[in-house]
């Protein structure tokens, strides 16, 4: 009962940890500008975070080492901080959209700027992080992010054409008045939001945090392989709504509230809570993991004592760092920066980093001297191989595909 | 060799991140301004649109009060920030002046109806919405059709 129970909370953990603002809005942006002509970025996003996530629960398993850990050892100290310089920016940028990206959903409900939101949504999630347990942490908001599922009921109700969606995602073109490099930009922005460096940050760290050894491999895997594809599946439901109600009458996604539109046209108001009530968990969710994320890699880089099992006067700085992450997320947020942007830019430069959070980790589910006999297979190596040259490809095309398309203007 | 490579990293994600903001810069050409009428057009009937179906829901009582305010706001604010954006554009000849002002008509109008909407939608007027939202439609295929019509000319 209690392996049961852990592989439920595992696929919470992960479902809630894939849905976050990134997802949110990029799924959404898409399916309104390209139709489900995208839907294989998703795929192939999700088969990425599938294949290294459980690399890394595994080898967190084996070795009790969270990523980072491995990253400085693996890259030397000079390498390493130049990774941890790349991966904590982009963390940091996470965490500022998801902060907003909670305001943002409370001002749906009570019409009250979000900015003045933002402070008591920074003040919340510090208090979370430091009060509540890390088990009541994921069941809790993962459970809520399951409210989620109310957008694929809502494609449901809009009783689409499924051999046209089908038709449209399984023959991929680029629209009439669409480039090609902006095609790809935007293929971009939808993988690096389903590959974001926290997601395995903060899972490998919660694999040592929950002391799982080489017996929680089967758990490792049955958080994988369920929860991000179930991830998977709500991004695709919120591409398809878009692109059943706004492809065709030309409305682009830029602001979160736009992302309910469709639920409300199909199930109206009870549907509408439903996500606004997803739309608070995930990005609440992914607050806390990304304010987590900081502090896990900074503190596994310097080798400090870190955790939230540990108590705060034992793991001071990891407890300062997430502090102080949180106080900079905040007073950036507040800034009135557009948290929509914010989100953009953190999805894009994920991708352009993600070869350096990935790496290190299929290097080690290599060596045997870590891992005896849990080495990687000959398919999940191919499998791995062939991501990690997507990954390379994928991170230097990214910058010269923002600037090319005026960041897909 | 590994400063001047970090330096250049920094450098490029610096331009990159400036040119993500999209500033408006000075149309030079008539392409040039026929472009940015095109995207300026289509901004604008985004914006349009979404006014449009959420005053539906709003009026059908599909939505709550707060979100149907919140939905019309941006729009406005998305309809004014284009206006303003579009308004400052010098226009280079005889062509993108008369271009200019068949647009400018066209989002005056859009302006007044959604600004309209937001006003109804923070009184709480759900149910007046749908109706002053009428006029949405024709100018919505109005815009599409200057968005057709728009591009580069000879």
């Amino acid at each position: 009962m209690k392996k049961i129970f852990g592989v439920t909370l595992g696929i919470l953990t992960a479902m809630g940890g894939f849905i976050d603002i990134g997802d949110i809005v990029a799924n959404s942006a898409t399916g309104a500008r390209f139709g489900m002509s995208l839907a294989w970025a998703v795929l192939l996003g999700v088969v990425g975070i599938v294949v290294y996530a459980e690399m890394a629960g595994r080898v967190a398993s084996v070795t009790k080492r969270a990523t980072f850990d491995l990253v400085r050892e693996r890259l030397g100290a000079r390498t390493g901080l130049v990774n941890l310089g790349a991966s904590f920016f982009i963390t940091m940028l996470t965490l500022i959209a998801e902060v907003a990206g909670v305001a943002l959903a409370v001002q749906l409900v009570v019409d009250v700027n979000y900015l003045l939101w933002i402070p008591l949504v920074g003040f919340a999630v510090w208090m979370v992080i430091w009060r509540v347990k890390f088990s009541t942490l994921e069941t809790v908001f993962g459970l809520m992010g399951l409210a989620m599922i109310v957008v694929v009921v809502a494609v449901v109700q809009l009783h689409p054409s499924w051999s046209q969606l089908w038709h449209h995602a399984s023959h991929p073109s680029v629209p009439s008045g669409e480039g090609h490099p902006t095609y790809f930009y935007y293929a971009i922005a939808l993988f690096g939001a389903a590959m974001t460096p926290y997601e395995v940050f903060f899972f490998s760290s919660g694999a040592v945090e929950e002391k799982w050894t080489r017996s929680d491999l089967m758990l490792n895997r049955a958080n994988v392989y369920l929860g991000f594809p179930l991830g998977g599946f709500l991004s695709l439901g919120l591409m398809a709504g878009a692109a059943l109600v706004f492809h065709p009458i030309g409305v682009g996604v830029e602001n979160l509230s736009q992302v309910g539109l469709p639920t409300s046209i199909a199930l109206g108001k009870v549907g509408l809570a439903f996500i606004i009530v997803g739309f608070v968990a995930c990005t609440f969710g992914a607050a806390l993991e990304t304010a987590l994320s900081c502090g896990y890699t900074v503190s596994q880089y310097f080798g400090w004592q870190w955790g939230k099992l540990v108590r705060p006067r034992e793991a001071a700085r990891f407890h300062l760092v997430v502090l102080v992450s949180l106080f900079v997320a905040v007073v950036v947020g507040v800034t009135a920066v557009d948290p929509i942007k914010v989100t953009e830019y953190s999805i894009v430069l994920s991708a352009a980093a993600l070869p350096l959070t990935y790496f290190p980790i299929l290097v080690v589910a290599n060596d045997r001297t870590y891992m005896g006999e849990d080495v990687n297979g000959p398919v999940k190596n191919t499998i791995a191989t062939f991501y990690m040259v997507v990954l390379t490809i994928v991170a230097l095309a990214t910058v010269p595909l923002m600037i090319a398309t005026k960041a897909g203007a | 060799m590994r400063r001047i490579t970090i330096a250049l990293l920094i450098l490029i994600v610096v331009v990159a991140l400036i040119v993500g903001l999209r500033p408006m810069t000075p149309a030079r050409t008539r392409d040039d301004f026929a472009n940015k009428s095109k995207d300026t057009a289509e901004s604008v009937l985004s914006s349009v649109q979404t006014a449009r179906l959420t005053a539906g829901v709003g009026t059908r009582g599909d939505a709550f009060g707060p979100y149907v305010s919140v939905v019309l706001s941006e729009s406005d604010d998305a309809v004014a920030k284009a206006q303003g954006s579009y308004d400052r554009i010098q226009p280079p000849d005889a062509w993108s002046d008369a271009t200019r002002a068949r647009l400018g008509r066209l989002l005056d109008r859009s302006g007044d109806v959604v600004s309209q909407l937001r006003i109804v939608a923070r009184r709480g007027e759900l149910d007046r919405l749908e109706r002053l939202a009428r006029p949405l439609r024709p100018l919505a295929a109005k815009l599409q059709r200057f968005i057709d019509d728009a591009g580069p000319r000879p």
